[in-house]
């Protein structure tokens, strides 16, 4: 991706969001005219930034935006729920086509049909004003079904239009045909009569029929010619680039070409000068004149060199040039995967600094060590520079250190990153449910690491999108028990030790714990027995539960519980925990507790067949030693108790499919596990050591390995596969 | 009177043909439904006379003097009667303007 489109894909997005901030202050009414500025400064220098990188599409979309806005501004344009809406909806679309430079590394090439929305939206109201006449369709199906049929023959500019005159035209002494023939320069035109029209149901004196053209007049022209015509005129301008891509003219073209390649001198030189001839007409006819000129010479020269080569070269180049003929797949390469955001960090410089002068410190201890070595080959004692290499060590060891936490804070960002997209979603997503929603988000500031941050997005959506759905009431069940009619969810992040809290909570109905306990019940989630020795608290973890996702039933009637289980597994991925808290009537607070950072996980090792193998220490309760008598079998598992409590029991080479070492001890060593509020035992071979580790998860085809947590590199040089203790024991 | 019936029987259209003649158009194209139509005398054609051979499905035979008629609505009219390259109609009774005149047509004649 080239520096200019980096630099620009970084303001733009910034850009947007400033852009989507402004417009929901004004939309609560809080904004004055501070907001308004910003926001129109927001439009304008997004309209320049497209301009750099000559994305002619966004520039028009944020021309229009930015004319309204700009009546907004001089007070002579009220700021409306639709105005905000459209506005939103063409930073929407820009943030799409962001997401694509993104992907492509350059401007989308077919970005102007949703141009042509977004100028609509704007320009088209002000049209509608002033003619003072209704839209035929708003939605302009109309003119995608002309681009499909006659895509080819849009001129760059002009005007498409759509006439559907009023039934009583005739009677009126109108002729609309007659008017149409008026509008200069028709390119085409198209009739349509209401669908199974037959000619003995046609009254030859109501008009039904409706019009469709395409000309490369001005829409002034146009709509002069319609002028006072009783009917429903609908214009749509056209702009260079708006056409689809010319497939038959390329068609057309190659075939040219395969016309001009023949082989065999018999009527060589009438070949040479027919398909000369339809190519020029062709060109004409697209309104390539320059590229018809430029034909016709090559032609003649040809034609009296009895010779096709360059002409060939002249029609393929056209082929070829992307501003000249384009063809459709060339178009179609944009991917439309979303790239993972935020590719480029923007960095405090200060922590930029930290690491050049650690750079300096780490270059001094490594001559330090150069030193030594030196003074060992010149013959000094080992045993002497002990001392000297000891402290150098450890100097070593700080700076290390130093490191890792200074690239830690480069890879910190604010959750900022992620919940500044929520309010505007929250909005959207209560509209369309028909709920009022206060929506709080606070401890914006609060840093993670990237990983996290990014990964946030999807498991809070989902949790707040519960929360408005199913949480919170609707606004005349709200007044009838005493609460505020707009709902309230809060976001809320904030740092506890080597972890980040966010909270989304809510002031809705709350958990209903009776309901889950019988829903669990009914579908064998546990068995009776624990459920009623679960406490109310236990239970509601259960919405957690996979297979409590799927039931709409619950949803109705707990009011939570749709896709949590995916929340779980997404908060789990990133090495956090999901828990709920709930008071009925009040409310539900759920909490992701996350780790501050992904990259050093402290490790415990511990050997089974041979292989070192390490457990995140977290997970690690307690190591013991059990003598194997006390191993009692238990239905096709084992199990042994550790101070008065059952623990289950895997052997670890098993439970991986390795040979079990054959060397029975008297005691078997095992480590104790707790997961999900679990415990669990594995039986190792041997116990290992305390580490930190950084760990790198697994990618390519595993990827989805089960019971694998990572991989990080030993001091020998060993692989050490770190293994996820839950799913060691599903 | 600018609907004629020609030597073999088929509809010429002659001159200026106005929204009057749409209905004779009509009753001509219903008398014989496999008629054909000859517009190379046509100078003008009303929008009702298009209307009335758009609904016939009957392409006029012969070219228009009238150049609009030639060039555009000559090949609308073909492009009317070819299914996947026609623009299609809206919906039938979805969509009738609601201030639509109805006319009781006379008798033949």
């Amino acid at each position: 991706m080239n520096e200019f489109v980096e630099q620009f894909l970084l303001e733009a997005r910034e850009l947007v969001e400033q852009g989507t901030n402004d417009l929901l202050e004004l939309e609560k009414g809080k904004g004055g005219k501070e907001t308004i500025d910003a926001l129109f400064r927001a439009f304008h220098t997004l309209k320049g930034a497209a301009g750099i990188v000559e994305f002619a599409a966004m520039g028009r979309a944020l021309h229009a935006a930015e004319e309204t806005l700009s009546e907004v501004r001089n007070e002579t344009r009220e700021v409306s729920p639709t105005l905000v809406d459209d506005c939103l909806g063409c930073l929407d679309q820009i943030a799409r086509w962001l997401d694509e430079m993104e992907t492509t590394g350059e401007p989308p090439t077919n970005a102007d049909d949703a141009a042509d929305v977004i100028v609509e939206k704007f320009v088209g109201k002000a049209y509608d004003a002033d003619t003072g006449r209704p839209r035929a369709s708003a939605d302009g199906a109309w003119f995608e079904i002309l681009r499909n049929i006659h895509g080819s023959k849009m001129p760059a500019a002009g005007v498409a239009l759509h006439f559907r005159p009023d039934a009583d035209t005739f009677f009126r002494g109108e002729d609309p045909l007659a008017r149409l023939a008026r509008v200069p320069e028709v390119v085409v035109v198209d009739l349509a009569l209401p669908d199974g029209t037959l000619l003995d149901d046609i009254d030859p004196f109501s008009c039904v029929l409706e019009i469709v053209a395409v000309s490369r007049a001005s829409k002034d022209l146009v709509r002069a010619a319609f002028e006072g015509a009783p009917g429903v005129l609908d214009i749509v301008e056209l702009h260079a680039g708006a056409v689809e891509p010319r497939q038959d003219l390329q068609s057309l073209l190659q075939a040219q070409i395969l016309l001009l390649n023949e082989k065999g001198t018999e009527g060589r030189l009438g070949r040479l000068a027919a398909a000369g001839r339809v190519t020029i007409n062709v060109l004409q006819h697209e309104g390539l004149l320059d590229a018809a000129a430029r034909i016709a010479a090559l032609l003649e020269t040809c034609l009296v060199e009895g010779d096709a080569t360059t002409l060939i070269a002249a029609i393929q180049s056209m082929l070829d040039s992307p501003t000249g003929v384009e063809s459709a797949p060339h178009r179609n390469t944009a991917v439309r995967a979303r790239a993972p955001t935020n590719r480029v960090m923007r960095v405090d410089p200060s922590r930029i600094d930290a690491l050049v002068n650690l750079t300096g410190e780490l270059t001094v201890t490594k001559n330090a060590f150069g030193h030594i070595a030196a003074l060992v080959q010149n013959g000094v004692d080992p045993k002497e520079l002990l001392t000297d290499l000891r402290q150098q060590q450890a100097r070593l060891d700080r700076l290390v250190g130093e490191l890792q936490r200074s690239i830690l804070q480069i890879r910190v960002l604010p959750l900022r990153q992620v919940f500044q997209r929520f309010p505007r979603l929250v909005r959207e997503i209560s509209a369309s449910i028909g709920k009022s929603v206060t929506f709080v988000a606070e401890g914006e500031s609060t840093e993670a690491d990237a990983t996290i941050v990014e990964s946030l997005f999807e498991p809070l959506l989902h949790i707040i999108r519960n929360a408005i759905d199913h949480g919170s009431e609707d606004p005349a069940t709200r007044k009838a028990v005493g609460k505020a009619p707009s709902a309230s969810i809060v976001l809320r992040a904030r740092r506890q030790l080597e972890n980040v809290i966010v909270e989304v909570e809510d002031d809705g109905r709350g958990i209903d714990v009776r309901r889950i306990r019988e829903v669990a019940a009914d579908r064998d989630l546990l068995p009776q027995a624990s459920l009623s020795e679960m406490s109310d608290n236990e239970i509601m973890q259960l919405i957690f539960a996979p297979g409590f996702s799927t039931s709409t039933e619950v949803t109705g009637l707990s009011g939570r519980g749709v896709g949590l289980d995916s929340v779980k597994a997404a908060v789990e991925r990133i090495g956090g925990t999901v828990s709920v808290d709930s008071y009925p009537g009040q409310g539900s607070k759920i909490r992701l507790t996350l780790p501050f950072t992904v990259m050093v996980t402290k490790v415990m090792t511990a050997e089974a067949a041979g292989q070192v193998f390490g457990f995140a220490l977290d997970t690690v309760v307690e190591t013991a030693s059990v003598p194997r008598k006390d191993l009692a079998a238990v239905g096709r598992g084992r199990a042994f108790v550790l101070r008065d409590r059952t623990i289950p029991l895997i052997n670890l080479a098993e439970s991986l499919g390795l040979p079990r070492s054959q060397a029975a001890t008297e005691e078997a060593r095992i480590v104790v596990t707790s997961s999900a509020g679990y415990l669990g035992g594995i039986e190792v071979d041997r116990l290992g050591e305390r580490m930190d580790v950084m760990l790198k998860p697994m990618d390519g085809l595993l990827k989805n390995m089960r019971g694998v947590a990572g991989t990080t590199l030993l001091g020998d040089g060993r692989v050490l596969i770190v293994l996820d203790v839950q799913e060691l024991f599903e | 009177m600018t609907i004629k019936q020609g030597d073999i029987g088929e509809v010429l259209l002659i001159g200026d043909c106005s929204v009057e003649d749409a209905d004779v158009l009509i009753q001509r194209l219903l008398e014989n439904p496999s008629v054909a139509v000859d517009w190379t005398k046509c100078t003008n054609a009303h929008t009702a006379i298009i209307q009335v051979l758009m609904a016939s499905g009957r392409l006029p035979e012969g070219v228009p003097k009238n150049p609009f008629l030639k060039a555009m609505v000559g090949p609308a009219l073909r492009r009317g009667r070819e299914a996947n390259s026609a623009f299609p109609g809206r919906p039938r009774d979805a969509k009738q303007p609601n201030n639509a005149i109805t006319i009781t047509k006379g008798p033949a004649g």
